[in-house]
């Protein structure tokens, strides 16, 4: 359990020192601990928390990828599906490694009521979001087809990875460590990653969004509801809020 | 906003040049990318009983690393024909 925390408290260091201090920092980091969270997955024999550290390892590969894919010719939007094709690639990866099908992280039909009141959830939270953050649209001028686009790259390169990898992934796994606590690590992670966002009210509210998605997937059992309430979120902060709220 | 493309991200690549971003943040992949294949190579040359598992685990880095590598090599061509 302390090893768990410890690798928390870790990832958390580094990438504040990414955000804080020097990106190349907390790049390298990021760098040192994959080979370490792998290593010591293979390493740790039967230890009830080595299935955490391969997927721990999804966290400083996510923050490489991103800050090595984008290129300020290739539009933002298509930055998401640059880090997240390979992203998805480490996924399949770990669930082979760790011989979990697609329906062990949730992709599964739940009971559709609570699943479609945790997707409309999305709408005011992505208002909330806005008004914290106040982003730019990622698009100048709104435009029908480039805002279909985009929110299609949303949904698929933002919202289904992350949420396959925070609650699919991350709080099965952490479950199994920590029980109905696994809840408040794969949020205190979630919210982490978002620390880059420089704003700690927005990190803070992240942390909550990720509780109440965490708390929504254990009641249902499936993640379909919290993806496309992520995806609603990013698609109201990227294309809609912005144009409303000028 | 998401984890994927931060404030961070965002303003590093907009306010960087490629020349400058490749030669650090892609270095940094790049030797990453070599560490993974040579502990691999090893545990494979070494033939232990848990080799499989290792040559498993260390593909969940190497195959987005890869891809990674590809697209900071194709970029590095461009750029020597037409500076980005």
């Amino acid at each position: 359990m302390i090893v768990i925390l410890a690798y928390l408290v870790a990832i958390a260091g580094v990438e504040a020192m990414g955000v804080f201090i020097s990106v190349v920092g907390g790049a390298l980091g990021h760098a040192f601990l994959i080979p370490l969270l792998l290593s010591h997955y293979v390493l740790a024999g039967q230890a009830r928390y080595r299935r955490a550290l391969a997927v721990l390892a999804l966290a400083p590969l996510l923050r490489i990828l991103s800050l090595t894919l984008p290129v300020r010719q290739v539009p933002q939007i298509y930055w998401y599906a640059m880090i997240g094709m390979p992203l998805l690639t480490a996924v399949a990866l770990t669930l082979r490694l760790l011989e979990l099908s697609w329906t062990h992280v949730g992709l599964r039909p739940g009971p559709w009521l609570p699943q479609l009141l945790i997707a409309l959830s999305g709408l005011p939270l992505s208002v909330v979001a806005f008004l914290i953050l106040r982003p730019k649209p990622l698009i100048a001028r709104f435009d029908w087809r480039e805002a279909m686009i985009g929110s299609v790259i949303l949904l698929i390169f933002t919202a289904f990875t992350e949420e396959i990898i925070f609650r699919g992934l991350l709080q099965q796994v952490t479950t199994e460590i920590f029980g109905r606590v696994a809840l408040l690590y794969s949020s205190a992670l979630f919210a982490i990653m978002y620390m880059g966002s420089l704003s700690w009210s927005y990190v803070f509210f992240i942390g909550l969004v990720g509780l109440f998605f965490g708390w929504g997937v254990n009641r249902t059992g499936s993640i379909w509801g919290v993806i496309l309430a992520h995806g609603a979120l990013n698609i109201g902060m990227a294309f809609i809020w912005p144009f409303v709220w000028r | 906003m998401t984890s994927t493309v931060t404030e961070v991200t965002r303003t590093l690549i907009l306010s960087s040049t490629y020349e400058s971003l490749s030669t650090s943040l892609g270095l940094i992949v790049i030797l990453l990318l070599d560490i993974l294949l040579i502990q691999k190579e090893l545990i494979r040359a070494r033939g232990s009983s848990r080799s499989r598992q290792w040559m498993r685990v260390l593909d969940i880095a190497i195959a987005p690393l890869v891809l990674t590598f590809l697209v900071i090599v194709t970029l590095r061509l461009i750029n020597l024909r037409h500076p980005l």
